[in-house]
C-alpha cells in the first residue's frame, strides 16, 4: 500500500498578527476592575463598622439612665432598673441602625440580613466594688467582683458605670460569600465634676 | 542614489506595517475602558465617604441634643452649615425633635437629602439627659 502524504504547514502562515495587545488590554482591564471592586468592598465594610460602632454608642448612652435622685444625694452614677434599660436599648438600636420588626437591614447593603443582640450587660460601679447585670430576653444574670478586676467582653476594663452591647450581623463580601461579624460597645457614664 | 516616483512609492507601501490602525485602536479601548472603571471607582467611594461623614456630623448632634433635651435653633443652623459644607443638597430635618422634652425621653435627629443626586436618610435616636 502506498503511504499517503500530506502537504506540511507552515505555522507561521496560520498566526495573526495583533493578537496578544487586545488580550493584555483585557486582562489588565479585568484585572484593575477586580483590584477596585475589591477595594470598594473593603471600603464600604470600613464604613459599616462605623456606622455600626456609632448606632451601638448611641443606643449604649440612650439605655444608660442613672437614678438621679440618688446621684443628687450619694454622686453615685447607677443605673436601677436593667429590665427598662434593656427594652429602651433595643428600641434605639432598631431606630439607629434603621431595622424592621424581625431586626433586618432595610436597604440591605451594608447590613445582608437579621441582626442579633449577643450580649446587654449593665456595669453599676460604685466605690470599689463592680456589680454586673447581663440581660437576654427577660433573663437576668448577676455577677460583680472588685474594681480593676472585671472586664467587658471586647477586653476593656470596667471602671465606671456603663453599658455593654454586642451584636452580630451577616455582611456580604466579594463573590456573593457572606460572613457574621460581630462588634461591641462599651459605653461610660461619667458624673459632672 | 535618485529614486523613481513610482519605486519611492513603492518603498513606502513595503515599509508600512499590517494592522497598526487594529492594535491603537484596541489600546485605545482599553485606555478608555481603565479610566470609565476608574472615575466609576472614586465616584462611589466619594459618596460612601460622604455618607460616613454625615453619619459623624449626626453624632455631633444628637450628643448635643442629649444634653438640652431637642435641636435648638443656633444648633439647627449650625448643623445645616455643617451640612452645606459637606456637599450635601435639599437638606431636610423634618422628624426631628425641636421642642424640650424631660430627662429620659426619646429624641430624635432625621437628616434627609441627596448626596451627589442620590437620596438618603440618616436617622439617630438617643434619650435626654439633661
Amino acid at each position: 500500500m502506498k503511504k499517503r502524504r500530506f502537504p506540511r504547514r507552515s505555522i507561521e502562515n496560520v498566526r495573526d498578527e495583533g493578537q496578544v495587545t487586545p488580550c493584555l488590554g483585557l486582562f489588565l482591564v479585568l484585572f484593575l476592575s477586580t483590584l477596585l471592586v475589591s477595594y470598594l468592598q473593603m471600603e464600604m465594610i470600613r464604613s459599616s463598622s462605623r456606622y455600626l460602632e456609632d448606632a451601638l454608642a448611641a443606643s449604649g448612652l440612650a439605655s444608660a439612665l442613672i437614678d438621679v435622685r440618688e446621684y443628687g444625694s450619694t454622686h453615685v452614677v447607677r443605673i436601677p432598673d436593667g429590665t427598662a434599660a434593656y427594652e429602651r436599648y433595643c428600641g434605639a438600636l432598631r431606630a439607629n441602625l434603621g431595622l424592621d420588626e424581625n431586626w433586618e437591614c432595610e436597604n440591605g447593603k451594608l447590613i445582608s440580613g437579621q441582626v442579633k443582640l449577643e450580649n446587654y450587660t449593665i456595669y453599676n460601679v460604685s466605690g470599689e466594688r463592680v456589680e454586673a447585670c447581663r440581660l437576654d430576653r427577660g433573663r437576668e444574670e448577676w455577677f460583680g467582683g472588685k474594681k480593676g478586676e472585671i472586664y467587658a467582653p471586647n477586653g476593656q476594663l470596667v471602671e465606671r458605670t456603663g453599658v455593654y452591647g454586642e451584636i452580630s450581623y451577616p455582611v456580604k463580601g466579594i463573590l456573593g460569600l457572606t460572613v457574621t461579624a460581630r462588634k461591641g460597645k462599651l459605653v461610660d457614664i461619667v458624673g459632672e465634676k | 542614489m535618485n529614486l523613481g516616483r513610482g519605486e519611492k512609492a513603492a518603498r513606502k507601501e513595503a515599509l508600512r506595517q499590517e494592522g497598526s490602525i487594529g492594535d491603537l485602536l484596541s489600546v485605545g479601548l482599553c485606555i478608555l475602558a481603565m479610566v470609565a472603571v476608574m472615575t466609576a471607582f472614586m465616584d462611589c467611594v466619594s459618596l460612601v465617604n460622604k455618607k460616613t461623614m454625615v453619619g459623624q456630623t449626626a453624632r455631633n448632634y444628637v450628643l448635643r441634643m442629649e444634653t438640652v433635651g431637642y435641636l435648638t435653633a443656633e444648633d439647627e443652623l449650625a448643623l445645616r452649615n455643617a451640612l452645606a459644607e459637606q456637599g450635601i443638597e435639599d437638606v431636610s430635618l423634618e422628624g426631628t425633635t425641636r421642642e424640650e422634652v424631660d430627662y429620659g425621653a426619646e429624641i430624635t435627629l432625621r437628616i434627609s437629602g441627596k448626596i451627589g443626586g442620590h437620596a438618603f436618610e440618616e436617622k439617630k435616636v438617643s434619650t435626654a439627659k439633661h
